[in-house]
This record gives C-alpha cells, structure tokens and sequence, in this order.
C-alpha cells in the first residue's frame, strides 16, 4: 500500500489522494494507481485468464474448417464468414434473433414498467405482492423450459382448456407448433422470466427519486400521466437505459430456453443466431463456422457494450473530456426525438384520461361548484381497485407455471403420461418427492450446489467490491477500458467459449472439479455486481474515507472499514442476484463436471431424463425443492434487494 | 433511500440466515477439489490414472445400474480407483465435442459407451484403434451386427469403436384402433398405404389422430423425411458419398408429397395438433397418452409402455419400414458404442474391462431387461433365450440381422461425417418447413437445401 498507515496527519494529508503528489508515474499511470492495480488485479488475472484468452482462441477458431476427408484443420481467413452472408439459415436466424429481441424487450419494458408503477403506489401487501413478481427469477431454465412446454402442449397443456372456456380460442392451438406462433409463445417465455429483472431495478431507480417532486407537481395541478412524463421518465432515465442494454444484451444472446423449448423449431422458427452457432459448431462439430456465426454480432453487441460502459463510469467520460463530444451532442438529438415519441405514445393515454374525469363529471351527481364528485376514500377505493386488478393480470400470468408445477409434482407417473386430471393431482402422492430423495442423488446436487454457488457468489463480489471501489473512486490509466472490457463477457454466447475454457482448467488441474465452477462463474457474474457497487460507492460521501485517513487509516483500511459497511445493503443485493444466477447455470455445470458426485443441480435435473421420456413429476418435484432456499434468502432479503441498488446506484 | 435502513446487525443477520439456509453446503475451500458427500459409489479423489469410464444413461435405468455395476466390480475385483459418470447425449448432443475438447485437453476418459455418429469421431481423429478388440469379440460371439456396424465403425481398414449393443427404429401402431375399422398394421406395405390408414382411424373428435410422425428437427423427424425422400427414389450423394445430387424430381416429387401430408385439408383429420413442432420426446408422449395411432420411433415407447403397465402396450404392434416406391426394403439398425479415446491413460485396462462387459454372465441380464432398446450386437447372442423375451423381438431381429446393408442418408455409399453433417445442421427439416409455410415451392425448398449440403461439403473438403 502506498500510504504509510502510521505517520503524522501533516505528512498524510500531504499524501491523501485529495491532494496528490504529481510524480511522473502518476502523470503517465493515473493519481491513484499504486492503490487502483492491486484492487483490480484479481478481477484482470481472471478475466483474462477465462474471458479474453479462450476468446482470442475463439476467434482463431473462427477462421479455420475441418476438411473431414484429410482430416486436417484448414485455414480460411474470413472464408467462414463470406459464406454466412449466402447462407439462408443464417440470414433467416438474424431476423429471428432482431424479432425476438426487440419484441422481448418492449414487452418486459412495458410490464416491467407498470408493474412497478402498482408496486410503488399505496398498496396493501405490497411487500408479499413485489415478492411474487420476482419468483421466476428463482427457477433455472431448464425448468421453465419444461414447464411452458408442457403448459403449451396442444392437446393436454393447460393452456388451451383455460382460453377455450373464456372463448379466446375455439380450437387446439399448437403454440410452439404453429410457425407463425412459435416466436411469439417463446417470446413469452422471455418476458415471464424477465420480468424481475425489470421490476427489481425500475422499482430500485423509482425509489431513488426525490417524492418532493411529485408533491410540488401535484401542487401545481400536474396530471398522472404528465407526471409520469416529466418526472418518472427523466428520474428513471439513466436506470432505463442501462435495464434495456443489459436486457438487449442477454436477450440477444439467448440460448438455452429457447433451446430447450423447441430446439430452434418448428423448421427454423425460433431459430436464433446462437442456437444456429451451437448446431454447427458443437452437435455438426463445424467449429469454424460455427465460432463465425458466432462473432458475426459481435460487432453490434460491441456497439450496444460501449454504451453501456459509458452509463456505467459516467464520471469517468467527464473526466477524460471538458468540452460536448459529437457522441454526446448525437445522444442529446436522439434523447429529444426520444422525448418527442414518448409525448406522441403517452398522447391516447393522456386522452382517456381526460375523457374518464369527463365521464365521471357526467355521470356522478354535480356536487357544490369545487367539490370533487367522488370523495377522497372513494377516489382512493376505486384507484386501488383498478391498479390491484391490472397487477392481478400480470399476477396470474407470473404464478400460473409454479401452479403447474406444483400440480404436476404432486402427480403419479400414470396420471401424469396419460394426462388424466389436468388441473389437480387425483390422487395426491408424495411419491415423487419420496423417489427423488431417496432414489436419485438429489441431495449430493443440492450440497453441490450450494457449495458452488456460495463460493463463486463469495468470491464474486468480494472481487466486484474490490473493482467497483477502485473504478468509481480511483483515478487511473486504464479505468475506463477496465469498465468496458468488464463487459466483454457479454460478447458473444458462452457454449461457443468451452471448447478453449476446457484446455485452460485442465491445464490449471481443475477440471472436472468444482474449481472449475466456482473460477468461471464469476466471469458472468462480476460485471454486473461491479456496476451496483460503483453506483453505490459514488453515493458514498467521500469525505468519511478522506476524514479517516487524516486520521492515520491507509485506503484499504479506509476501504474495508468505512466505505465497505456502508456498502452493505449494495453488498446484500449483488450476493442476491449472483447467488441466484450460480445456483441456476446450467451449462458450465454440464460441461466442466463429468463425475456424477460432483454434479449440480441443474445438470443434475437434466440426468433424471431417460432418453426421450420425462420424468416430469420428478422433475417438477426437483424444481420446486431446488427454489427453497433461493426463496427463503428472498422472503428474508427482498426489501434490502431493492434498497442496495437504490442508493445512488440507480441515479446515474 | 436512507441507507441507515439497513444497520450492520441487519446485514449480518441477512448473512446468517442465508448461511443457515445454506449450511448444509457450506464448505471451506480447502476441501473443494475433493467429492464433498460420502456418496455410495467408490470414487477415489484424484490420483493419475485412475480408471476413467463414462457411459450414456439408458431408458431403463435397471440395465444403466448394471452397467454400472459390472464396472465397479470390476474395478475392486482389479483393485483399481474408478471415476465412472452418466452422460446423456439427447438433451444438448455435446457429447462428442465434450470429447474432443478432453482429448485435446490430454485428460479423456478411458472408455467411452454412448450411441453416436462414429463416422464424425473418426474424422476427428480422437479414437483409439480397437480392431485387435473387435475380432477378440467375433471370435468369441461371433460378426457384429447389424451390418452396417462394420461401415461405420471403420476407417481405412480398422476399427475405431466396438459395436456394445444394436438398436433399430421402428414403426409402431395401436392394433386395436386400425382392427376396429377392418384393417391388419402388417399389411400396410407404403407410405401411401399407411397414411390412408391413418386418416382412416383417426377421430379428432375424441382425441384420437392416426399419424404420429413428425417433420420437425428431431431425430425421428429427419429420419422420417429422408426415409420418405428416398422411398422416392430421392439421394443425397452418390455412390462415392462425396458429391451431392440431392436436387432431383424425385426428391421434389417426395416432398410434395409430405406438403400434401402436412397442409392439406383432407390429411387434417389424422395430424394432431402441433404435430410440427414434435421433438423426440412428444411422439412418446403423445402415443403412451394414447392419442396417435402410428408412429415411428425407436422401441424406447413401447419398452416404457410396457415398463409402466401402460394399457397401450397390448395393442401395440410392431411394423417393418415403409417399402420404397420400388418395392424394395429397406431397413438399418444401429449400435451403441464403446470407445477408447486417444491418450487415454489405461487403455489395457479398458480392452479387458470391454470383455468383462460382454461377458455372457454380465451382458445377458441388460439383454433381457433392456426392453428392446439394447439388443445383442453380435450374431452369436442373439440366443433363444432372447427371443423369449418378448414377442417383438423376433421382429427387431429381422430388422438388426438383415443381410443387405442399408446405410440411411448415404446409401448406397457407406456413411460418412459430411452426410452425418446434414441432419446435424437440421437442412431437411428446415426444408419442409420453407415448403409447409409456403415460404418455397417444394423446387425451390429442394434447391435451397441442395445448396447447404453443397456449401458443407465444400467447407468440409470435397469440391462439387
């Protein structure tokens, strides 16, 4: 550490980051880099290591054919990529991949949006009622895949019957059978599992503005709907675009749900750049091309990153340029015809607004000149209503499939191959729960799970606390393409990255170990707990840490003793999130664990399949028991969730 | 937000709880590397060369549990660490890449059992030699069947996998339904025939569709379309395998008649309801539910029928393939695979642990209780003990000990990794999916896939 620890309070100020010695390190490094490059050496180390070695690979990979009849490896310098631009399947896959996205996107963004408009109001239960919201975030994919498919099922799906009696459908819709349906159905897939990313981190950037506002705006006779406009959109600006270029990001690079659900089918339907990537290069062995399909979006997702680091250090921007860059005097255009579009949509809403106060003037009987026709507690009733019976529709769309599941759990075999009692277990039986436990090596996964997943989600935001402080706090030479580079991660789908990831931990001795896990899960996890941090961290006044190292306290000290605790419900949140996300992956668990006692549990809900039969009431049984103490954490933790990433986090 | 909200008692508490939810997995590091529960099977931690086996799980777990067993018995009768694993190559196929990605890695395990496209490994080049083994094992049981074994599990002369068990698709049909309107299953000869018959049996009204085939990317949906393009007189290559003649008349002429199967008006009765997008698993689903009458499929849905006491399973019988429009038969079986990868460290080992596997005494009890889906690969253990088993299986034996090879997409050339490639890349289903949208014509739908396989097989280093 560059700072004596012990020495008078003159000489310390004199070496405070506050009021830096300006040696020609510092000119060339940046003023704090003796305490910056320690504090982000662990996260360099790893993600070099996992993230940008197996990715230059990749990208070699990328140029190369396998001529089967020699059976050499050959290469063709951009040859791979010259023939995706004649290949239909890929042409077709991208339009399917920008249709999902963007669809995806607009309709989380917009449920997302309303719900935590309901959630943020008055609201009886509204802790219970934000809980249920987030629940599909708590079950892995490759349930909810099995789920829906089994819910959409044409014939015997639960789906059907219900849209049949309300008279939405008079006949068997095959839903991920229709062509012109499949996308859509999966697209609706996305959203229900998306949904609690939207709502935890709007309702986090809601919390975060200033209620004044919206109490002088009442003041000045400010409508819902132009308060919404001017005060909630601007407030949640920054909160919005950082939600839609993460949510773009990890929509775009899709894959296992949509796999699971229909292989990229009916035909190529559902077809999306990654599962076109995955079928060449892992099940035809075509890695060349494959690894090609791959970074054929590369560039966009490059593009989409670089905003997004720019949202994520935006101080650093300021720092590097005094005067209006074009980039920023460009967004300042396309902010304003945002602006304009947003007036234009809100425009029908403001209208049916109007025309209800209208109608209700009309209708209620005339009171005294300047007395509301409906008296406060009516106003308050009927608003109340309204808002509960739109969240009850999102309600029911968010717990239909944990009903399913639950039901289908709760099923013996028979009932459940010859669809007899759809809707309720007749008769009730414990025996998958019983099975699962005692005739499967469930509990060996769970321990294994746990495990990973503890440690990697340890490791991982010890890391991104270490990062974020240094990135937010610190000035250096290279923080800015830190930030960016954090984000590389993202660049294209991981099952592309596993071939040369595979090479690195067995030459680190740790495949086939839960090292293997517990190095790699951090890789995804990191980026984003590192951005929560540095939001949070920006909150923190800096003047605690200036006041304690005045004191004699060095910056890891003041680090690990003021600005750390302070941190703590940020801390709590990312624990959250990156403990979720690792008790739930999949396919770094399926590839990097071959032995059956080191399994996870995802990987090990997948084993419980027999060739082409589903065991579905185990599965739903392992599901259900595997969400335990993810829920028991959130029942606990929800409120801390949403008030770590509040705290400046949010504000931008 | 007030961060006060939260006091440090709070978080700790939070920390607690959520490590007491969690204690039961709550480990030091120091212990990770190493198998963190007493599991019930003996897996000796991490000493080199170690006996590494990995094996697909099986539709019937009973004979998955004596594969398993015959390994680690085998190991503590030799006295040797054992590391044996399941892996299940249906759900993402990455079996093979896993492997090639271990073999490149210098870690594989020594012996591999799985039902895979050996054609592509050995392209490769991740597989062991193993022809000393295989004629070990003819000498003592006898050829390997099916006969088809031999083209792809050979390379130049050599074997490069060891046939463990044979395996055939099927059709299977609901007895019951077609004898209730006249008609006996075995005498559906063509696919004509039989679509006719479908339609004949079917009664949505009640649930109850007459065809269960699928032309979704799936393994039996490829297999059906290729089966019925080449009934057609339809190819995919010629007789070197190398060069695609995959567009022609005959192929347009069967896909134009799958389009009238999966469009038209007067075949909707017999097409359940989201028959396109079926995967491997809906056609079992839907015929165990009891609501499609024919379907094409390996044994795996009658073998699980029969497992479950499913009422389906007695009038379920078992019918050869369709002839071809030329009259001829023509049906394949398939083997499951035992290999050794290259760089394996006790490859000794492993060849003596294969013979113990097919030892009569070991092998004959996952026969017997393999309900179809694991039956013997050489000609010598087909006893009549076999037979006896179940009725059907003197229908899979005609199929699995025909004397005429039939090489599926390829033939009449023997298989090899480009046309393995085909389906991998899923162009016939995507193809039917252009023509049943009516995105293309069957021409152009035809042309459009002709044109894929051609930019495989130049990619893969045979020029058109």
């Amino acid at each position: 550490m560059s700072t004596p620890a012990k020495t008078s309070p003159r000489t310390v100020v004199a070496q405070a980051p506050s009021l830096p010695k300006r040696s020609r390190s510092n000119t060339i490094l940046g003023r704090d880099w003796r305490v910056a490059y320690p504090f982000i050496l662990p996260i360099v180390i790893l993600m070099a290591l996992l993230i940008f070695w197996p990715f230059i690979n990749a990208i070699l990979m990328s140029m190369t054919t396998r001529n089967v009849v020699t059976r050499t490896e050959v290469y063709v310098g951009l040859g791979n990529y010259e023939r995706l631009l004649r290949d239909s399947d890929f042409i077709s896959a991208v339009g399917n991949t920008l249709i999902f996205t963007i669809a995806s996107l607009s309709v989380k963004f917009v449920v997302g949006m309303t719900v935590v408009l309901i959630l943020n109001s008055k609201l009886p239960f509204r802790s219970i009622l934000s809980g249920l919201m987030l629940l599909p975030w708590i079950v892995p994919e490759v349930v909810t895949a099995l789920a829906f498919r089994s819910i959409y099922d044409p014939i015997f799906g639960g789906l059907n019957p219900i849209l049949m009696q309300l008279g939405l459908i008079n006949r068997q819709v095959a839903w991920l059978g229709d062509p012109g349906l499949a996308l859509p159905s999966v697209i609706a897939v996305n959203v229900w599992k998306g949904i609690p990313f939207y709502t935890i981190l709007l309702l986090a950037g809601l919390k975060a503005i200033d209620r004044e506002q919206y109490e002088a705006a009442s003041v000045d006779g400010a409508s819902t709907i132009k308060r919404f406009r001017h005060i909630t959109l601007p407030g949640l600006r920054y909160v919005i675009v950082v939600t839609l270029l993460l949510s773009f990001i990890s929509t775009f690079n899709s894959f296992g749900l949509i796999y699971l659900m229909t292989g990229g089918g009916p035909g190529g339907a559902t077809r999306v750049y990654s599962i076109l990537a995955y079928e060449k290069a892992i099940i035809g062995l075509r890695f060349g091309p494959g690894a090609a399909t791959a970074f054929s979006m590369a560039p966009l997702i490059a593009v989409l990153i670089f905003f997004l680091a720019r949202f994520m250090r935006p101080e650093q921007n300021a720092m590097q340029t005094d005067k209006v860059s074009r980039l920023d005097a460009a967004g300042a255009i396309l902010g304003r015809l945002l602006g304009l579009f947003v007036d234009l949509v809100l425009i029908p809403f403001e209208f049916v607004s109007n025309v209800s106060g209208w109608f209700f003037s009309m209708v209620l009987p005339s009171k005294e000149e300047g007395v509301p026709r409906l008296s406060r507690n009516q106003r308050d009733a009927v608003s109340l209503t309204s808002r509960l019976a739109l969240l009850a529709v999102f309600l029911i769309f968010v717990l239909f499939p944990f009903y399913w599941i639950i039901i289908t759990s709760f099923k013996t075999d028979l009932q459940i191959q010859r669809f007899d009692s759809i809707y309720w277990p007749h008769p009730w039986t414990f025996e998958q729960y019983r099975s699962l436990i005692y005739d499967t090596p469930f509990v060996t996964w769970f321990k294994n799970t746990a495990l990973v997943a503890t440690t990697s989600t340890a490791i991982s935001v010890m890391l991104s606390a270490l990062g974020a402080y240094a990135l937010s706090r610190l000035k250096f030479r290279g923080g800015g393409m830190m930030t960016t580079l954090l984000l590389v991660t993202y660049l294209l789908p991981g099952t592309l990255l596993f071939i040369p990831l595979y090479r690195i931990l067995t030459d680190l001795g740790v495949i086939n170990t839960h090292w293997a896990l517990i190095l790699t899960y951090p890789t995804f996890l990191m980026p984003f707990a590192t951005w929560v941090m540095m939001g949070y961290f920006r909150s923190i006044p800096v003047e605690l840490e200036e006041a304690a190292m005045i004191d004699g306290a060095n910056r890891f000290t003041a680090f690990w003793r003021i600005t750390l605790p302070l941190a703590a419900p940020a801390l709590l949140s990312v624990t959250l999130f990156a403990f979720t996300n690792a008790w739930n992956e999949f396919l770094f668990a399926f590839v990097f664990i071959t032995s059956d006692s080191l399994k996870t549990l995802p990987v090990g809900l997948q084993l419980l399949v027999f060739g082409d039969i589903y065991p579905w009431g185990q599965l739903m049984a392992a599901s259900l028991m595997m969400a335990v103490p993810v829920v028991a954490i959130y029942i606990f933790a929800q409120r801390f969730l949403v008030e770590g990433l509040t705290a400046g986090g949010l504000k931008g | 937000m007030n961060r006060k909200n939260m006091s440090r008692r709070d978080f700790l508490r939070a920390a607690g709880t959520g490590a007491v939810v969690l204690g039961s997995g709550l480990m030091v590091p120091g212990v990770l590397a190493q198998d963190p529960t007493a599991t019930p099977l003996p897996l000796p931690e991490g000493a080199a060369g170690k006996l590494t086996v990995i094996h697909r799980t099986e539709y019937f777990e009973v004979v998955q549990t004596m594969f398993h067993d015959t390994v680690v018995k085998y190991a503590q009768d030799k006295g040797l660490e054992l590391d044996i694993s399941t892996a299940n190559p249906e759900v993402f196929g990455d079996f093979p890449a896993k492997m090639l990605a271990a073999v490149q890695a210098g870690n594989p395990p020594d012996l591999g059992y799985n039902q895979l496209n050996i054609p592509s490994l050995i392209s490769l080049d991740i597989l062991e030699d193993v022809s000393d083994v295989v004629a070990e094992l003819s000498n003592r049981y006898g050829v390997a069947v099916p006969v088809e074994a031999q083209a792809n599990g050979m390379f130049d002369g050599k074997w490069y996998a060891i046939p463990f068990m044979s395996y055939t698709g099927a059709w299977f049909a609901r007895k019951d339904k077609f004898e209730a309107k006249g008609i006996n299953v075995q005498d559906l000869k063509t696919f004509d025939d039989r679509r006719d018959a479908c339609l004949e049996v079917s009664n949505p009204d009640e649930n109850f569709y007459g065809w269960g085939m699928t032309i979704n990317r799936s393994g039996d949906g490829h297999g059906f379309i290729s089966g019925c393009i080449q009934a057609f007189g339809g190819r995919f290559v010629d007789d070197s395998g190398l060069k695609v003649i995959f567009n022609s008349p005959e192929t347009v002429d069967a896909v134009e008649w799958m389009k009238e199967t999966y469009t038209s008006d007067k075949y909707a009765p017999m097409r359940p309801p989201g028959i396109e997008s079926w995967t491997d698993t809906s056609n079992n689903e839907q015929y165990l539910a009891g609501t499609i009458g024919m379907t094409l499929n390996q044994p795996s849905v009658y073998a699980k029928a029969k497992a479950d006491g499913n009422p389906v399973f007695e009038q379920t019988a078992v019918m050869h393939a369709p002839t071809w429009n030329n009259g001829e038969l023509h049906e394949a079986g398939a083997n499951g695979w035992l290999m050794i990868f290259k760089g394996a460290k006790n490859i000794d080992v492993a060849k003596d642990l294969i013979y113990n596997l097919l030892d009569p005494a070991n092998y004959s009890p996952m026969v017997a209780n393999g309900g179809g889906l694991f039956m013997p690969a050489y000609e010598g253990l087909w006893t009549e003990e076999v037979l006896a088993a179940d009725p059907n299986f003197a229908v899979f034996k005609d199929i699995l000990l025909h004397p005429e090879p039939y090489f599926g997409m390829s033939h009449p050339a023997p298989p090899n990794a480009l046309v393995g490639q085909i389906d991998a890349a899923s162009i016939t289903s995507q193809m039917m999916a252009n023509v049943t949208t009516g995105a293309m014509t069957a021409a152009e739908a035809v042309e459009d896939a002709h044109n894929k396989i051609v930019a495989i097989f130049e990619e893969g280093g045979a020029p058109q």
